[in-house]
């Protein structure tokens, strides 16, 4: 936590509540028909669900189950009757007639939320235990297999810094507000609710927030409902199986279900309210999020729908099954790579300029500047103009940005500058002389009002200069991971090799195919 | 804990999930049946044992699908082991349940450490005995849950620092050695085989186990003395010290909250807030926060970062 972040929750127990976080939000929420919300409960010790609940916001969870959830074989039948409701939601062509056949025609995004982070980690293991399956019934097996490639990849997108189609409620909420309370009683959505919702003082969210995290939420259940309520019946259940009495195995698998359901309907309704809180919040959602919406939505053409159409990208790379475990092939490693770190850079610079809280923490921390402008010069003889803005700024906290470093200005993104110069003006006080590169001129279609950089009327006003964005610089560079005669090329396009790169096809990705298709 | 924890009001939440217990028994089933063929492979594959390695000492009880009564059966037992293995009479290549009897300290009493797994290597040489952990989780690359890994990894070396004392003890810690690094167990994800992350460095938890000995040792001193009429009145009795990782084991944590928030505590708003308000309560932090005058050096400090962090 920064020193920022610390100050923060300590205003917020003061204020016996949960504060806002940011002056505005920086979360997407889809509309109700684009926002499909699952959630899973597993067996203690096991890494597959025991029952599934999913649904749109305002309507009935579906709910489903099996009573035993050791039982791969009823855990696959459920998985498979599961799949198409999550396979149509991201618009996959066998269950979506509309299909997009381009990044253009992905129309609104969809989104899944989940309750919180242990619902994410079922995404990946049903991808370990689906991806690449081949038992049972051949279709069964098939509709498995697109379910693992799908939960695989919502689950490495939900890693993407600032990605918008993988949610987790009890994060949208902590990104949202400040909660005066410990980073792990975070974790827990009921607690983050009662915090938020509950009327009152300190002392009553307090004790609500108390008694609402003796209820799990997460994927496993208390172990006392598993001891006293479920057991019972799961060996009664078992029993019955063993002696081939139907009768019986309805009977027990009803209990079963009938504990089953209010938990998942639970954690359903978790996530539900955790949205109406985020709807409510009468804050406006951050300009910057359109940007991040804009990305997700590329994602989910180029690294699931493209790749579930067999369709290669000459700067995406060939498509390519995935295994759940890891990038076995350098070029993957190393395009996911800086897609990774564009999407860093993208997801702060597209928030900041339309944040002040934002820009206020980026100087808190130093990595922006905020000072008065207290020269303005054009050093260049000629008729090109070079702009240098002289800034005195305040040295009151550690400052992280250094001769060289690329800033822009808040608020105009495309007005970047670099500077020049650090030099001490004074006690407490800080010469930053900085060279405006971007947008010398007063712009065409920029916002009204903004002078050229070069104007004398500059003086005197106030300026805040926020981390200028790499990101199509790392983006570029993914797509270079591609492309055979760059630097580079003896990693990125070397095959694998060494202990345990030889797998069977059932475990890791076809690596021989990919070194063939990279090989044209 | 759980008594102390009914003692104060609190209905024991914690506790561990009966198909957890059942699973981890399964899966260790798996990995020593057929005299441990099938984590004999694995090891083999992660490179802590070699192929040519053989032999497979089994000291499980009889409640955990071993053949032995008691813990005095597989105490003797390993002892016996690790004499023949320091003479070389004997070879194994895997140990389940290594059970050693640790020395009486002044205030605590004797210790028995059983070690899941313990790999014999330095086949031409003095033998090396390699700690092993089993957990059933499963092992999912870089995305294992990290606090589980270290949890596992303490574990291990605990039972590092125990063999060693023990060896000591037995006289053979000329003749034999713990190897500072170990292995873990896991799962993998959705099936019953073992994933194996070997070369795992245990020096450091090693040394953190002698250390929470000496320290368990002090604890002690302040616990009630054995045949005490009423150890769960001295134990709620007993100063604690809340922090946020309570949570996930004790089944007290919400009565210690409950006191750190009445004693204005920082530490119910996390470390690092406590941390930042050094001495200076929560209560005072409040004040301070409303426009109240800094009553000494440390609030002006406070008061000064505040300003600064909150610019």
């Amino acid at each position: 936590m920064t020193g920022d972040q610390v100050v923060k929750r300590l205003k917020a127990w003061a204020a016996g509540k949960p504060l806002p976080r940011g002056s505005t939000l920086h979360v997407h929420i889809a509309q109700n028909p684009d926002l499909l919300i699952v959630a899973f409960v597993r067996m203690g010790g096991e890494s597959a669900p025991w029952g599934i609940a999913y649904g749109f916001p305002g309507t009935k969870p579906t709910i489903l189950t099996v009573p035993e959830g050791r039982n791969r074989t009823l855990v696959a039948d459920m998985a498979a009757e599961f799949a198409p409701a999550l396979l149509r939601h991201f618009r996959h062509r066998d269950y979506d007639r509309g299909s997009p056949a381009g990044p253009k025609q992905i129309g609104a995004l969809r989104q899944l939320w989940l309750p919180n982070r242990t619902h994410l980690d079922m995404l990946h293991f049903i991808a370990y235990a689906y991806t690449f399956t081949r038992v049972g019934e051949r279709d069964r097996a098939k509709t498995l297999n697109k379910l693992g490639r799908a939960t695989g990849w919502l689950f490495r997108e939900a890693m993407r810094p600032g990605q918008q189609t993988v949610m987790v409620a009890s994060e949208a909420l902590q990104t949202a507000y400040t909660f005066p309370a410990e980073d792990v009683r975070q974790a827990h959505l009921g607690f983050l609710l009662a915090w938020a919702a509950t009327k009152g003082g300190r002392d009553a969210r307090l004790r609500a927030a108390g008694d609402a995290e003796r209820s799990a939420v997460a994927t496993s259940l208390d172990p006392p409902v598993e001891r006293d309520d479920l057991q019972p019946s799961v060996d009664d259940w078992n029993e019955a199986h063993r002696n081939n009495d139907a009768k019986a195995q309805s009977r027990h698998a009803g209990a079963i279900e009938a504990k089953l359901r209010p938990e998942l309907v639970r954690r359903f309704e978790l996530t539900e309210r955790a949205i109406e809180v985020l709807r409510k919040d009468p804050r406006r959602v951050n300009r910057g999020v359109e940007s991040l919406v804009a990305v997700s939505s590329e994602e989910l053409w180029y690294q699931f729908l493209r790749q579930e159409l067999k369709i290669d990208d000459k700067e995406d790379g060939p498509a390519i099954t995935l295994s759940p475990e890891t990038d076995r092939h350098p070029a993957v490693a190393a395009s996911r790579y800086y897609v990774h770190e564009a999407s860093d850079e993208l997801y702060l610079s597209a928030l900041v300029h339309d944040d002040d809280e934002m820009q206020a923490e980026a100087v808190a921390e130093g990595h922006a500047l905020r000072g008065i402008i207290a020269k303005v010069e054009d050093v260049d003889p000629g008729r090109r103009m070079e702009p240098i803005w002289t800034l005195i700024v305040n040295d009151d906290a550690p400052l992280r940005v250094r001769e060289g470093s690329w800033l822009c200005v808040a608020g105009l993104p495309k007005r970047s500058a670099r500077v020049r110069s650090i030099e001490r003006a004074g006690p407490g006080k800080l010469e930053v002389q900085v060279e405006i590169i971007g947008w010398k001129k007063k712009p065409k279609d920029g916002p009204r009002g903004v002078l050229a950089a070069d104007d004398p009327r500059l003086v005197g006003a106030d300026v805040t200069l926020v981390p200028n964005s790499g990101e199509g610089m790392f983006r570029r560079k993914s797509q270079k991971a591609w492309e055979r005669g760059t630097p580079g090329e003896w990693l990125t396009h070397s095959r694998p090799a060494g202990p345990q790169t030889a797998l069977p096809d059932d475990v890791g990705e076809n690596i021989d195919d990919l070194v063939k298709r990279l090989g044209k | 804990m759980a008594e102390v924890a009914t003692a104060d009001g609190v209905p024991p939440s914690t506790g561990q999930s009966p198909f957890a217990i059942a699973r981890g028994q399964t899966f260790e089933r798996i990995l020593f049946r057929n005299n441990g063929k099938t984590l004999h492979e694995a090891l083999v594959e992660a490179g802590v044992l070699s192929s040519r390695s053989k032999g497979f000492a089994d000291f499980r009880l009889r409640m955990n699908g071993g053949r032995l009564r008691d813990h005095d059966q597989a105490i003797a037992g390993t002892s016996k082991l690790l004499q023949a293995l320091a003479t070389g009479k004997e070879k194994v290549a895997i140990i389940a349940s290594a059970t050693v009897r640790l020395p009486r300290l002044i205030m605590l009493p004797e210790t028995i450490l059983v070690s899941d797994v313990v790999a014999v290597t330095g086949e031409r040489k003095a033998p090396v005995l390699v700690v092993g952990e089993i957990k059933t989780y499963p092992d999912r690359g870089g995305h294992t849950d990290g606090g589980e890994l270290a949890q596992a990894r303490a574990q291990a070396g605990v039972y590092v620092h125990g063999l060693r004392t023990a060896l000591t003890e037995l006289g053979l810690a000329a003749s034999i050695s713990v190897a500072s690094e170990g292995f873990l167990v896991l799962s993998r994800p959705g099936v019953n085989r073992p994933s194996i992350r070997a070369g795992e460095d245990l020096r450091f938890q090693a040394w953190r186990a002698e250390r929470g000995f000496k320290q368990l040792e002090e604890a002690a001193k302040g616990l009630p003395p054995p045949g005490d009429k009423d150890p769960i009145a001295a134990i709620r009795g007993a100063e604690t010290d809340y922090r946020q990782e309570c949570v996930a084991f004790c089944d007290r944590a919400p009565v210690c909250f409950a006191r750190a928030v009445r004693e204005s505590n920082p530490i119910v708003l996390g470390e690092d807030a406590a941390r930042f308000l050094g001495k200076v309560s929560l209560h005072r932090a409040v004040a301070l926060i409303e426009g109240a005058k800094p009553a000494d050096a440390g609030e002006r400090d406070v008061v000064r970062r505040m300003g600064i962090a909150a610019t």
